[in-house]
């Protein structure tokens, strides 16, 4: 009786510890962003944090950067436009390369397997500061200009293994029998692809897209060594910004870069989710 | 890779020839890891037009391999394969005409039970109308009324309603043959032997080779005009299921086919009785000449003949040390007065007895085999 009644005091205990552990580190992870909002509302031209009113003076001022005609202003509307493009056409080509690399490593096999994969990982564990120094020196060693696709390479070379871990999650799901017997039933293995396979790898891809879209939109590293005039993604906007002149302006545009993000990764945990539910039923 | 069998046969004739069975295995092997795995080898076997055929084996016997050869899922290492008497070796699946019903089954998921029944039909670019004719007759055959299930996706549907749409949707096809990979498993036993017996009737009104690749004897014996047993790769006997369990041609197939005795036993030469070259059982009648060939015979249980009292002197003393009564029959396990034991199966409770009673057991020469190996 004792002994169950300590059992007892010991997992309240220990829930209590755990409890407290995940409080703690939320709170380290979001209290940046809780600030940077709530900065992003302050009245006054001075950051300050807690701030000591509450406006959307600064959000009327990015209003205005975006959709004015000030020429020094039009940097902002450009940035942003660059960055939606340099992230949709990266997402565009992690889509084209990522999903036949997926289907070949979980439905293939051939000679160098093991190394193909290794090589497709490596991004995600490679200095991204030395990748971005050899692209400086392969671009600048070109003899012409590459715009903007010279952010688009650099962030397909690091979004692909997430485009590919997705799909190949959708593809080691599915039961390679499916593709078969669309075969014995007369489809050619490309039509079988078309009308069995992809609609039902459809999630991982669409989670793939948006996530090598988020990817490349919040990138940093590799565009600071590769951004030029031409190509000035929203990331360099805000950092140089920030290093000239602290106005709230930047964590009114931040405020909105978080939003973004948010809605992106909401869409895609209602995919995945989605994507469960399917296997379940 | 065509082996030199294929010029040893005669010249192919007309396609629709009767005497030219719908599938002809010839020599057929499969290696996998570069020769270091041989999963099918010097495999032979044909299918005549309307025949079922079950392939029967244990598992990683091979059957599943050389199943997705016939359907082009796998290329053959050696050996010709062909249907209708036309070689088909280096055809892809997709141009094969032969049905395949998986054992997952392999329902398109994201598709009604229409369109996966349409599927095989829309890929050889039938005509709308036609479709519609031919997938509203698939559906009616096998008993799921368009009306009611032609809109429902397979997750709305039972294990047994997904096996009549794996089927509809082959059949719908009129391939040349169809294949069975063990679509059954999965169900319960009675559900299984129904399917079993409407799943025959079926494919003999249609008039449709088949072959049912099972590790389940009795649903082989239920379906199949022929049985192929297959062991380590190779086809090991092939015969009507009555055959095959009457006279296995080894000690693999008698015992994959269901209960069997063996004991041990001498030959007596024709010389020496008046009864020519009659077995006797070692030890159990009186004392052996010396120099006799002793032999192993194998019988079923249920021919055994156990009786009471001694009917004639070929009778064998013997002890019933345990009785099991199962599905309608007593299993008797008799000790033969030289230590040897068999199980004996009769419908009779044999007046009552019980371990220890004596009995005198009877096997008739008809019913007794010597397979080799």
């Amino acid at each position: 009786m004792r002994r169950s009644t300590s059992l007892i005091g010991m997992q309240r205990c220990e829930a209590l510890i755990v409890t407290c552990a995940t409080a703690v580190i939320l709170g380290i992870m979001l209290l940046p962003i809780v600030a940077v909002i709530l900065i992003s509302f302050t009245p006054s031209s001075s950051i300050g944090f807690p701030p000591p009113g509450l406006s959307l003076k600064w959000y009327a001022a990015t209003y205005d950067m975006l959709f004015g005609h000030d020429a020094d202003l039009v940097r902002l509307r450009e940035s942003l436009t660059t960055s939606i493009s340099v992230a949709g056409l990266t997402a565009a080509i992690c889509c084209f390369a990522g999903v036949p690399a997926a289907y070949a490593l979980v439905r293939l096999s051939f000679r160098g397997k093991t190394l193909f994969n290794e090589l497709v990982e490596l991004p995600i564990i490679f200095p991204a500061i030395v990748l971005g120094i050899a692209l400086l020196m392969i671009v600048s060693a070109l003899p012409f200009d590459l715009g903007i696709f010279q952010l688009v390479v650099a962030h397909s070379i690091i979004a692909l293994p997430f485009m590919i871990r997705n799909v190949a999650a959708a593809l080691q799901g599915l039961d390679p029998a499916l593709q078969e017997a669309a075969n014995t039933l007369g489809a050619s293995p490309l039509r079988a692809f078309g009308e069995v396979v992809l609609p039902l790898i459809r999630n991982g891809v669409v989670s793939g897209i948006l996530l090598v879209f988020v990817l490349s939109f919040n990138e940093f590293t590799l565009s600071y060594f590769l951004y030029t005039v031409d190509a000035f993604p929203l990331s360099i906007w805000l950092f140089q910004k920030a290093n000239t002149t602290i106005d709230p302006t930047i964590f009114a545009v931040s405020t909105v870069v978080i939003l973004i993000n948010v809605l992106v990764i909401l869409v895609v945990d209602r995919i995945a989710g989605e994507n469960t539910s399917n296997k379940l039923s | 890779m065509l082996n030199t069998a294929n010029q040893a046969l005669p010249p192919e004739g007309g396609s629709l020839n009767h005497n030219i069975p719908i599938l002809q295995l010839v020599g057929v092997g499969k290696d996998f890891a570069g020769g270091a795995v041989r999963a099918v080898h010097g495999a032979s076997l044909s299918v005549r037009a309307g025949e079922i055929l079950s392939i029967l084996g244990p598992s990683g016997c091979g059957k599943s391999t050389m199943m997705r050869m016939i359907a082009g899922l796998e290329d053959p290492t050696e050996g010709d394969i062909r249907i209708a008497g036309r070689s088909v070796l280096g055809l892809p699946a997709h141009k094969r005409n032969v049905g395949l019903v998986f054992q997952s089954l392999a329902i398109f998921p994201h598709m009604t039970v229409w369109q996966n029944v349409a599927f095989g039909l829309r890929m050889k670019q039938t005509p709308k109308a036609k479709i519609t004719a031919k997938v509203n007759a698939a559906l009616e055959t096998v008993q799921l009324p368009a009306r009611t299930f032609a809109q429902r996706l397979p997750g709305q549907l039972s294990g047994g309603q997904l096996q009549r749409v794996a089927l509809a949707r082959t059949l719908v096809t009129e391939p040349a043959l169809i294949l069975f990979d063990e679509p059954m498993a999965a169900l319960d036993r009675r559900l299984r032997d129904h399917m079993a017996v409407e799943l025959r009737s079926i494919q003999k009104a249609l008039n449709i080779a088949a072959i049912y690749v099972t590790h389940d004897q009795e649903t082989a014996s239920v379906m199949s005009d022929r049985i192929a047993i297959m062991n380590s790769g190779q086809v090991v006997q092939v015969g009507t299921p009555a055959d095959i369990y009457r006279r296995p041609s080894n000690r693999f197939v008698a015992e994959f086919l269901g209960d069997v005795n063996c004991l041990r036993a001498r030959s007596q030469p024709a010389d020496q009785t008046d009864r020519p070259g009659s077995l006797i059982l070692g030890g159990a009648i009186g004392d052996m000449e010396a120099g006799t060939l002793e032999q192993e015979l194998f019988f079923r249980p249920e021919h055994v003949l156990l009786q009471i009292r001694r009917k004639s002197p070929d009778d064998i003393a013997g002890t019933i040390i345990d009785v099991q009564f199962a599905s309608g029959l007593f299993n008797w396990r008799v000790r033969l007065s030289d230590g040897q034991e068999l199980v004996a199966r009769t419908t009779s409770d044999l007046a009552g007895a019980g371990s220890g009673t004596a009995v005198w057991v009877q096997v008739s020469p008809d019913n007794i085999f010597t397979p080799q190996g």
